[in-house]
């Protein structure tokens, strides 16, 4: 009888260690304990690392109008490789060996969420043109320019 | 008057004090006992390597583990600061609040053997040697590196306050992030060969930490020189 228990018990904590080791995070969890850092809490920006002297502010993740031009392609590139690889600024660091792809995927899901919007390319195109990185209409891109790049 | 043979186990006494006093492994013995006594224990840990916690568990830790404390701090660097301490992150442990955690102060004699116990506490698979001694000298070619990647490719002053000059010229500005420890006197209190392998392994040793991976992965192709570069830069901030 104390043999059978002391086998039910072991197979107890087998479980619940194997159910801790197997569930992950929750994208709000990670994002609460990562990207609130820069981000703030409620995505808009507004972390406790957004400093004056800081080169660019964090992203407002809440402005559905501006983050309706990132794919969630982007997004996944971005957060996995950091700014830099998405042509952002190098200030958001790569969190692809810290976070699992599923978890990087979840992320996405919850910017969505905060952002209520939907990826819209002529938002991208918008984008380009306030930056100044999309060619004027009718003028065929400078191949010594793309050469360079 | 006491007659001269009374005398010797007084004599006695004294020199087994200060024989003892100026040994390393009792020093280390009573800095352990001060260590405990104080009850620096609650939230540092001396024992490790520190369990990866979920996230949701994190903030129960109190303080940053010490198990490897004689491999992360430059000799003498913790007994100067314990008789005066001041936490290195802007904001409060564990929380996103602005401010610094208060750390209690000890008295001189006590912050020297605390400070000897701790340095005694080292990580034996730490390789050291790693970073050649440049000292603050870097190399040209080294320093332009580690330059480009602590202000551009990965700017580590995101999180880590800094002070930093725009050109050699101008004087150094205190820019950077308050939610990772400051590196204003990185130099004076970090030991480089330290800092890259906490750049290549954070999870051995900050494992609970909000520091992303550098160096062992694809999606951050930091080579060893890299990364070897940005540690001895670092060990130059004074």
């Amino acid at each position: 009888m104390r043999s059978l228990s002391l086998f039910a018990a072991l197979v107890l904590l087998a479980g619940s260690a194997w159910a801790q080791e197997g569930s992950r995070p929750t994208a709000e969890q990670n994002f609460l304990w990562y990207c609130i850092q820069c981000h703030g809490p409620k995505g808009d920006g507004k972390g406790v690392n957004n400093t004056a002297k800081l080169p660019v502010t964090p992203r407002n993740l809440t402005d559905g109008r501006d983050m309706a031009q990132f794919a969630d392609e982007d997004m996944v590139r971005t957060i996995t490789r950091g700014g830099g690889a998405s042509d952002l600024s190098p200030i958001m660091p790569p969190w692809g060996n810290t976070l699992s792809a599923e978890e990087i995927r979840d992320l996405v899901t919850h910017v969505r969420t905060l952002c209520k919007c939907q990826f819209d390319p002529k938002a991208k195109e918008r984008f380009l043109k306030e930056q100044g990185k999309l060619p004027p209409q009718n003028q065929a891109p400078d191949p010594m320019k793309e050469t360079l790049r | 008057m006491k007659p001269v043979h009374s005398l010797f186990p007084s004599i006695g006494a004294t020199m087994l004090a200060l024989l003892a006093a100026t040994s390393p492994a009792w020093g280390a013995d009573r800095g352990k006992d001060i260590f405990l006594k104080k009850g620096c224990g609650e939230c540092h840990t001396i024992e490790g390597p520190e369990v990866r916690l979920p996230v949701t568990e994190r903030h129960k830790l109190k303080g940053p583990t010490l198990w490897y404390a004689g491999s992360k701090f430059q000799p003498g660097y913790l007994g100067r600061w314990l008789v005066k301490p001041q936490a290195f992150r802007g904001v409060k442990w564990g929380t996103m609040e602005k401010g610094r955690t208060p750390h209690p102060a000890l008295p001189p004699a006590e912050a020297g053997e605390v400070a000897r116990f701790l340095e005694g506490l080292k990580d034996p698979e730490l390789r050291e040697g790693v970073v050649p001694g440049w000292g603050d000298k870097l190399p040209r070619q080294v320093l332009r590196r580690a330059r480009i990647l602590f202000q551009k490719e990965q700017p580590c002053y995101a999180c880590h306050m800094v002070h930093i000059r725009k050109t050699v010229y101008r004087q150094a500005v205190e820019v950077g992030g308050f939610t990772g420890p400051h590196l204003i006197d990185a130099g004076l209190r970090l030991r480089p060969d330290f800092i890259v392998a906490l750049l290549k392994s954070p999870d051995r040793y900050a494992p609970n930490g909000r520091m992303p991976r550098y160096g062992d992965k694809a999606f951050t192709p930091l080579s060893e020189q890299d990364l070897i570069a940005l540690a001895a830069y670092i060990a130059t901030l004074k």
